[in-house]
């Protein structure tokens, strides 16, 4: 496989993965699925950062990718943190279910 | 060079430089230490002592940021560019000083604001304040990043305290808005990433500066991918549906942090992307004109609909997010600076006299808990007659001043239509916002309440007189105001002067 060939691979593969987790975020109802699906989009922007950083010659998108891997780190633990406290509370993590606010 | 040597020299330079810069957020990140290791206590003495720490903090940030008064400071951390000279990643220049000012401010008040509020429903705890910090270090971060991971960085730091502080008063309504608040906020910060990723693509850097004169299909897409992201942020329209739920269910004192600081915040990365962008600037001040005009449109239009305080508010801060893109788009920072300055202070205001009249009976966040109140506790009254007005845009408020700036400055950008829908919308806002005032003395209670709700702690009553005096302040002496959050007052002056000439013609 071409360099170039993988490059445009690996942009596609991104760009699908990115919209996937959007589809994901906007048709799922649980909110544990919908934050894998937040997951995958920044995956995706991971990916595209290593690709682009490759094809470029510039090794800043690598390292971006370092902060971007902290960053979810510290997302995840926040936001399922956040989804048991709402657990606890209604025994359920279905979102059409959060409804105590709108009228 | 040897390696060792080579990477001792990176060392140095990354010691050698201004920390001035960095001296604001390092304070900041030094005061949630501290408050952090004061949680040990857990109890209620060593919250407050967390709360005055924290205090003294954001003080001690802001006498740093007014001190640092060259203009271009910079922090490299050792980035060079090809001829050696080191490229700034984090800069102070007169922007980056006021947007710091407004969000310590506002940060300031809101600590004020939630002392008493905590208190009296058994939630004040330390980490309260160890977040707040953490979200005012990240605000500090976006305001002078130079580079777009910077800025990435800087959102989520101050996002991530965010969703946490909205459910600190452990609750059904308070835990839904901040699951709401999480997913919402997580799906723009992967829009914004995604966005980043192509800008990097299409350009080979993150730096802001290096964005200047790029325009190709990739960059406009990241670009628009990032505004999307950045729209989500300060809840316009439409992207604005989180907004009212959150602002709704979060405990009081922290709705009245969210509308003010972090909004500021996302304005300030807005800005210097839209500056930086300067290749594609006439495409992107269309359809921010387009969005400013449909914020309006819809946040007044529902605003008028409710019954709910909070949840109105919610919708006129969705509609004053769109005053202030009418100046973004025009391209006139300096008035988009004052009105957000001068928006933080009023919301903080307007949500500050909900949280410090409320109590654990009554929230008071229905419209009809005010009805009467204006003759039972007319210092009250008065505050929120000022609150109201200024979030109208009428004299003498801060929000007048705003609102004349802006507006001046889209007509002479050529954006005369944008003028008229924004005025309409003002002209349309005055019916709920005057229909507060209405409630308070003209109106009386279904069932008279044995003793009216009041304001109980000092420390409220201080940042509700701090916020009234901002806001009148900004109305009657604009320079002064201009002159507190170091708002360069080139353009603006001329505006202000201009004003009693044109009344008299």
């Amino acid at each position: 496989m071409t360099p170039e060939l993988t490059y445009r691979l690996c942009l596609t593969l991104s760009a699908v993965l990115f919209a996937v987790g959007v589809a994901g975020v906007l048709i799922r109802r649980n909110a544990i699925v919908i934050f894998m699906c937040i997951e995958l989009m920044l995956n995706a922007a991971n990916l595209a950062f290593v690709t682009f950083s490759r094809h470029l010659g510039v090794l800043n998108g690598q390292a971006v990718v370092f902060f971007v891997m902290a960053v979810a780190a510290a997302e995840v633990a926040v936001g399922l943190a956040i989804i048991v406290t709402v657990f606890r509370t209604r025994a359920s993590v279905n979102v059409d279910e959060l409804k105590l606010l709108r009228r | 060079m040897n390696r060792p040597l080579k990477g001792l020299m990176t060392m140095m330079q990354i010691i050698d430089f201004d920390w001035g810069a960095f001296a604001p957020s390092l304070t900041l990140l030094a005061a949630a230490l501290i408050v952090c290791a004061l949680s040990m206590g857990h109890s209620q003495a060593s919250a407050v002592r967390a709360a005055w720490a924290s205090l003294i903090g954001v003080a001690a940030a802001a006498v740093l940021t007014l001190m640092s008064d060259a203009p271009a400071l910079y922090f490299s951390f050792g980035a060079q560019d090809a001829d050696g000279n080191p490229i700034a990643l984090f800069s102070v220049d007169s922007m980056m000083r006021s947007f710091m000012l407004i969000c310590l401010v506002s940060t300031a008040l809101c600590i004020l604001l939630s002392i008493g509020y905590l208190r009296q429903r058994g939630a004040l705890r330390p980490e309260f304040y160890a977040l707040t910090l953490l979200c005012a270090l990240g605000m500090t971060i976006i305001a002078g990043s130079q580079d777009l991971i910077l800025i990435f960085i800087g959102i989520e730091l101050m996002s991530l305290p965010l969703y946490i502080l909205a459910c600190f008063q452990r609750g059904s309504a308070s835990s839904e808005a901040s699951m709401k608040y999480f997913l919402l906020g997580a799906f723009s910060s992967g829009f914004l990433l995604f966005g980043i990723a192509l800008i990097f693509g299409s350009t080979g850097s993150t730096l802001l500066q290096d964005l200047t004169g790029v325009s190709s299909p990739l960059f406009a897409i990241g670009l628009a991918l990032v505004f999307v992201g950045l729209a989500f942020k300060i809840a316009a329209a439409p992207f604005h549906q989180w907004a009212p739920d959150v602002y709704h269910g979060a405990p009081t004192p922290v709705t009245a942090f969210f509308a003010s600081a972090p909004k500021a915040a996302a304005f300030a990365a807005l800005l210097y992307l839209f500056q930086a962008a300067s290749a594609m600037r006439a495409e992107w001040s269309t359809i921010f004109a387009v969005l400013a005009c449909i914020s309006m449109t819809i946040g007044n239009l529902i605003a008028l609909t409710q019954k709910n305080l909070k949840r109105m508010l919610a919708y006129s801060s969705v509609a004053h997010v769109g005053y202030a893109l009418v100046g973004v788009a025009a391209g006139a920072s300096e008035s988009v600076l004052f009105y957000l300055a001068a928006y933080a202070v009023m919301s903080v205001g307007a949500f500050g006299v909900a949280s410090a009249l409320s109590s654990k009976e009554n929230e008071m966040s229905e419209l009809n808990d005010y009805a009467g109140l204006g003759f039972r506790r007319p210092l009250v009254g008065i505050g929120m007659t000022l609150f109201m007005l200024s979030l109208t845009g009428l004299p003498p408020t801060a929000g007048f001043t705003g609102k004349l700036l802006l507006f001046k400055d889209a007509y002479a950008a050529g954006l005369g239509w944008l003028v008229i829908v924004a005025a309409l919308n003002s002209a349309l806002s005055a019916y709920y916002y005057l229909g507060v005032v209405v409630k308070m003395y003209m109106t009386q209670p279904s069932k008279e309440p044995a003793h009216a709700p009041s304001i109980r702690h000092k420390t409220a009553a201080a940042a509700l007189i701090a916020a009234a005096a901002l806001v009148f302040i900004g109305g009657a002496a604009p320079k002064a105001m201009m002159n507190a959050f170091h708002i360069s007052t080139d353009a603006a002056e001329t505006a202000v002067q201009n004003v009693p000439s044109e009344a008299a013609q």
